[in-house]
């Protein structure tokens, strides 16, 4: 079976500083693949290339060499009118629900941009159907339609975050550190929540996290990188159970803090 | 015991501004000459207002209640005496390395400042700063000594604002979120430093964190805070076998962990913790407690119990116990 995602030999170099003809290697020989209805986990510190990966693979950023596959199809240089139809299948969730969301459009608004442009959704009272089935979806009310993102706490404008990506129906899921700006007792609602989408939707992911933990509760494979190379991959179980790399290990050994006890 | 405490906060209130609603609502605690407390609470819950206000460095609040460093009200104090107290006696590390510092300094001025006020010569206040660094384990001290913060990495940064906060050798270090804004791999490195420096000098250390991870290996007696109040206290043993609050409960419930199975979902705490101004009548947490009864929900909120190992503010404490046993 193709891929769903692909990337090969992915490579992307960033100036250091503005004077300065040094290069920082970002990514370095990237390849990783997803398959269709898998849920793949990127771990790695800051600095570790993760973000430029997933930013890369949305072709939100111009990677150097290397080629990146959706669906088969080479992606690497399609020019925007080309990208449209793939902006529907591909959605990103951020990091930060503080940022990610307009603060001047209401949650109605938010929402109905991606439903009228990728689905062609036009009539007012199908479109307003469709946003109140995702925010169902996600947990949210009716009645949060006509509200504002700073009416809402960090945790529900994550659910909006994650509403609006799945207003269009997508196929494949980027979820960069969704859960790290949340409190305890909130990040548990999301991981929760995406968990259901991979169970009950069968939508693919690439959750990105620096928590190994996480990783383990969500994902079925994971890609460990350091350096902006991918230093370690395989089933989460065999990866936490028999870390092969020693920046795995330490990883872990970090990450397990609470259950050290 | 009582006397012993080099710290002890009684009935301590913090409001902001103009608004009636407590971010801290009267809360007390001690602490002894060579403890480790962690402070564990989300956001809001006025872990950090409270440590805060006790310094003195909340601009905008109104603080009541009582603060006793040595015996010495710290309170409503002058300027003079908590300038005798912050920094030389009390050292406090900050969330973000990347803010803490002056940019245009070098970290040697600025490990050295605090020393050269209370009269060092430069020579000596400087010598001093290469040996801190030495200490907190930057590589090549006396060559560092002379960078800029931009010239470190975020861990190392950290460990420059350590430095700062031992230079004039505290009784008692604070840190707030020390590891939050680190690698997890850094966070380890910086929090065994913190631990050792503390066991070195005899230094009594407060962490205030967000992470149980943290507090349940770095500190001996932890304090739980909901809404504005402690919860729950007790010690990093007996926290995670039995705790003696729903909502300690709940947090580590919500924790993943390498046990999970593929279609195992997380227990989690419903709703979100309440918006101060707008706290429900009975136990503060009760709305989002899944044992919750009538009893819970009427009068003001709980006070906390002592047991032999901490206290807690639950109301059916006495039941949960009888049913543990």
């Amino acid at each position: 079976m193709a891929a769903l995602v692909e990337t090969r030999g992915l490579t992307k170099r960033f100036s250091q500083g503005f004077f300065s003809s040094q290069k920082t290697t970002a990514l370095d020989d990237v390849t990783i693949s997803i398959e269709s209805g898998e849920t793949v986990g990127l771990v790695g510190e800051s600095g570790s290339g993760k973000s430029t990966l997933a930013l890369s693979i949305a072709r939100l950023l111009q990677v150097d060499s290397g080629q990146i596959f959706f669906d088969g199809d080479d992606i690497t240089g399609f020019t925007a009118n080309q990208m449209r139809p793939l902006r529907k299948a591909l959605q990103f969730v951020f990091q930060d629900p503080y940022s990610s969301l307009n603060p001047r459009m209401s949650v109605k608004g938010i929402l109905s941009e991606g439903i009228r442009l990728h689905r062609g959704l036009s009539n007012k009272s199908e479109i307003e159907n469709e946003i109140v089935n995702v925010l169902t979806t996600v947990g949210l009310g009716k009645d949060d339609m006509r509200k504002h993102p700073k009416e809402f706490s960090g945790g529900q404008r994550q659910r909006i975050a994650i509403a609006r990506a799945l207003a269009v129906e997508p196929r494949f899921l980027i979820c960069d550190e969704p859960v790290s700006a949340l409190d305890m007792s909130i990040q548990a609602q999301i991981l929760n929540l995406l968990k259901m989408l991979k169970i009950e939707k069968n939508i693919s992911m690439l959750f990105i996290s620096h928590d190994l933990a996480v990783v383990n509760f969500l994902c079925d494979r994971a890609y460990v990188m350091n350096a902006g190379k991918i230093v370690e991959q395989g089933g989460v179980d065999d990866i936490f159970n028999s870390p092969k790399e020693q920046y795995t290990q330490d990883l872990i050994s970090a990450s397990l803090l609470a259950k050290s006890n | 015991m009582q006397n012993s405490n080099i710290l002890e906060v009684e009935s301590l209130a913090v409001r902001f501004g103009e608004s009636r609603a407590r971010a801290v609502d009267e809360i007390s605690f001690g602490l002894a000459k060579g403890e480790t407390l962690g402070i564990a609470g989300e956001s809001g819950s006025g872990k950090t207002a409270s440590i805060l206000s006790i310094l003195g460095l909340l601009q905008r609040a109104t603080v009541k209640g009582s603060a006793k460093f040595e015996g010495r009200e710290l309170i409503g104090a002058d300027n003079k005496l908590l300038n005798e107290i912050r920094g030389k006696r009390i050292g406090l590390v900050l969330q973000d390395p990347f803010a803490a510092l002056d940019p245009v300094k070098t970290v040697g001025h600025q490990i050295s400042e605090g020393l050269r006020a209370s009269g060092w010569s430069k020579k000596r206040a400087m010598k001093h700063a290469i040996h801190l660094l030495e200490e907190v384990g930057v590589p090549s001290a006396s060559q560092r000594v002379n960078a800029y913060p931009h010239q470190f990495s975020g861990g190392m940064r950290q460990r420059v604002v350590i430095a700062m906060a031992l230079a004039q050798d505290p009784d008692v270090l604070i840190a707030d979120e020390p590891t939050t804004a680190l690698d997890v791999r850094i966070q380890k490195q910086v929090l065994d430093l913190m631990k050792q420096q503390c066991e070195n000098r005899g230094m009594s250390l407060v962490i205030i964190t967000h992470d149980l991870g943290v507090i349940s290996n770095y500190t001996d007696r932890i304090i739980i805070m909901y809404a504005g109040k402690i919860v729950e206290e007790s010690n990093r043993l007996k926290l995670f076998d039995q705790p003696l609050h729903p909502y300690t409960q709940g947090l580590l419930d919500c924790l993943p962990n390498l046990g999970n199975s593929e279609n195992e979902y997380l227990k989690t705490i419903g709703g979100q913790p309440p918006i101060p101004g707008k706290l429900p009548s009975g136990c503060r947490y009760h709305p989002r407690c899944s044992f919750t009864e009538p009893v819970c929900t009427q009068g003001d909120n709980p006070q906390l119990v002592p047991v032999k190992w901490g206290r807690s503010a639950c109301i059916q404490l006495e039941k949960f116990l009888r049913e543990s046993q």
